[in-house]
């Protein structure tokens, strides 16, 4: 394509420029020649008319055609004397028996001419020679006649191509320059045209170099042109792709995962969200919806919304996520395909059932002392009274199950506070090792149940927190451990760092926490197997769920492991101050 | 109370404290009274006891009282041994799944006391 194109205004260019030469080339000689022929016939009749006029001087009207035989002996020259009345007196060139019988030469030109203006002169054939002559005749007054020489025109013919000869070469020389200039010159200018084309081209494949500068002015102005509609290109396409780049990063950014399809269900438009929403890998456009989707009642969907073409939504679990769908079917440019958004609302349910299962939690633990509480003053009322042993029992009963009451209130108390931000915490630099030691301190069950404690905090560890919030925590955590743990068990405190934070393990080697608990061990009131809790006063459910508060409000957090061997709470909080 | 021979129910509750509440009524009232604080131990105790009534407690650790009552129902000692639900629990859904399983009647913790020796005399067949 380019080749051929290219070739072609060479070649325009270069044969344009040859042909007007060659014209220009043929045209002068042709001129130089003719010109130059008769230049050359003119000289030789001048000096004919010369030679005639001498000879007239010698030619006596006796003898005449003896003379002039004579003459042309010496001279060379025909020489015919002709009458005023056309009547051939003597003639050179036939013999002296036959010039009576020479036709009357009144009507030839140059005698005619010689007549009138004294000399004249023609070439011709001629009738009684045969052959190609100059003729010049001269008006002899002194004798009434005409003398008219004659002159062979090979000479002037031999001379003249003596002459094309020399221009020829000249002229072949020059047009081997002008060949030489024609396919400089065309090269140059097919060298310019193809350059801006090549420009042109490479912007259209997305590239962006200037537009070259040329030394032809149509082509300047050209490329002039073609570097102003590219910079007015550049602008729109760098506007489309900052809109398409904008859209993308919308689209991307987004925690929705979005599909749009035409109408034959292939995909379109597939986000990043949708992507992992449904661990879709590699180019998704051009393929179908259903093929990359395969959640059944999404495809049951897509398909309604291809049919009927009416907004639906609809609510699934897809791999341990809870997935709410929204078709819109789409109208004009997306030829009647469809759009669909998905919005994973496994945290929310999460977060729902939580907040339920907290509601329905606060009223069985409330419900449950108060149930006691009633059940014995109601039966101390009906008699029980009476019975000294059983009264102390159930009055100690209703004092145990009122002192549970206010303490789960308190801990609902603290929680709402720390919620809502109202908790007041001055965190400060504290050494941990104090900090675990005196929280041991307060812990009666890991002395009833003669626990090996071990306090294997480095001395110099330090912590930024608050030192009433950091107690609370360190007393829970240690508490359940001792709590949770069969008699004599061991319970270690340790310190260390990571990831730029101060963590504090508390370990225990007791029975651990079962798999299926682990995860939810610091949601409110959530308790496992209540049976494991076998001694003293039972919890109020809410302790981890006020450490993790407190954790997290001192810019911390708390994680847990446990196995068979024993569980192992991670404590992380600041090291220092934040910045 | 007519009746003559001793009669014996099973208390299923966690919870100390209802516990005691729940055997010093049955026992004043003259029955013979068993307790247990998990839900699976009530199959081997009935084998045992043999209960004339079962009272029992929903939220249990080991089996849930629902899971209890449908495990008594598939008993052959005591597919028909009355079944008297007590719990704090204010969940209606729980109340129909136990009564689903098979409770006989249920009651909701909170002043109940008086209502359990009602409730359990109407719930014993007539001699």
């Amino acid at each position: 394509m380019m080749a051929m194109r290219r070739g072609s205004f060479f070649r325009q260019v270069f044969l344009g420029i040859m042909a007007t030469s060659a014209l220009a080339v043929l045209a002068s000689a042709f001129g130089i020649e003719r010109m130059l022929e008769r230049r050359m016939v003119e000289t030789l009749a001048e000096n004919l008319l010369v030679d005639a006029r001498m000879l007239a001087e010698t030619l006596d009207e006796g003898a005449l055609q003896e003379r002039v035989g004579v003459l042309r002996e010496r001279f060379g020259r025909r020489i015919t004397v002709i009458a005023p009345d056309g009547r051939v007196t003597a003639e050179s060139d036939v013999p002296d028996e036959a010039v009576a019988r020479i036709e009357s030469h009144a009507t030839r030109a140059e005698v005619q001419q010689a007549w009138r203006e004294g000399w004249g002169w023609s070439t011709r054939r001629s009738a009684t020679i045969d052959r190609e002559l100059l003729y010049v005749a001269w008006r002899d007054d002194a004798n009434r006649r005409i003398v008219r020489l004659a002159l062979p025109l090979g000479v002037v013919e031999e001379s003249v191509a003596r002459v094309r000869g020399g221009v020829v070469t000249g002229m072949g020389l020059g047009l081997l320059l002008a060949l030489l200039v024609a396919w400089l010159i065309a090269r140059r200018m097919a060298a310019e045209v193809n350059g801006v084309a090549q420009v042109a081209l490479d912007r259209a494949g997305g590239a962006r170099p200037p537009f070259p500068v040329t030394r032809t002015e149509e082509l300047a102005r050209l490329s002039g042109a073609l570097a102003v509609m590219g910079r007015e290109l550049d602008q729109r396409v760098d506007d489309l792709e900052a809109e398409h780049h904008r859209l993308q990063t919308i689209l991307d950014t987004m925690n929705e995962g979005v599909v749009l399809c035409d109408e034959q269900g292939r995909i379109i438009l597939f986000n990043r969200a949708a992507r992992e929403q449904f661990e879709v890998e590699g180019e998704v456009t051009e393929r179908t919806f259903v093929e990359t989707i395969r959640v059944p009642e999404v495809v049951a969907l897509a398909g309604r919304m291809l049919r009927e073409r009416e907004p639906d939504s609809v609510e699934f679990d897809w791999r341990g996520r809870s997935i709410q769908a929204s078709f819109v079917p789409l109208v004009e440019d997306f030829q009647a395909g469809f759009l669909a958004v998905f919005h994973d609302v496994t945290v929310l349910k999460r977060a729902d059932r939580i907040r339920r299962d907290f509601v329905a939690n606060v009223s069985h633990e409330l419900r449950t002392p108060l149930a006691s509480i009633a059940g014995f003053a109601e039966s101390l009322a009906e008699g029980a009274l009476e019975d000294k042993a059983v009264a102390v029992s159930f009055v100690d009963g209703i004092q145990r199950n009122a002192e549970r009451l206010a303490r789960i209130i308190e801990d609902l108390l603290q929680l709402g506070r720390i919620e809502s931000g109202r908790l007041p915490l001055a965190p400060e630099e504290l050494g941990v090792g104090p900090a675990v030691d005196a929280a041991a301190q307060v812990i009666s069950t890991l002395r009833t149940k003669r626990h090996a404690f071990v306090n294997a905090v480095a001395g110099d560890a330090k912590v930024y927190a608050d030192r009433k919030a950091l107690s609370q925590i360190l007393v829970n955590l240690i508490e359940n451990a001792a709590k949770y743990c069969p008699p004599e068990s061991r319970i270690e405190v340790s310190a260390d760092e990571r990831d730029g934070m101060r963590r504090i393990l508390v370990r225990d080697n007791g029975p651990g926490i079962p798999p299926q608990d682990l995860p939810r061990i610091f949601e409110r009131f959530y308790r496992g197997d209540k049976s494991r809790n076998a001694a003293g006063e039972p919890g109020t459910g809410l302790g981890l769920a006020i450490c993790k508060h407190l954790a997290t409000e001192m810019g911390g957090r708390i994680e847990a492991e446990s196995d068979g061997r024993g569980t192992t709470f991670f404590l992380f909080l600041p090291l220092h101050p934040p910045v | 109370m007519a009746r003559t021979a001793p009669v014996t129910i099973l208390i299923v509750e966690d919870d100390p404290d209802i516990a005691t509440l729940l055997e010093y009524r049955l026992r004043k009232e003259g029955f013979s009274v068993q307790s247990v604080d998990r839900g699976d131990k009530v199959l081997a105790t009935v084998d045992s006891c043999m209960p004339d009534l079962i009272v029992l407690d929903l939220a249990l650790p080991g089996f849930s009282g629902v899971e209890v009552c449908r495990a008594l129902r598939h008993h052959p000692r005591a597919s028909e041994t009355p079944i008297l639900v007590v719990t704090a629990s204010a969940d209606e859904e729980e109340h129909r799944a136990a009564l689903a399983a098979g409770a006989s009647r249920l009651l909701v913790k909170r002043g109940f006391l008086k209502a359990v020796d009602g409730a359990v005399t109407a719930l014993l067949p007539p001699l």
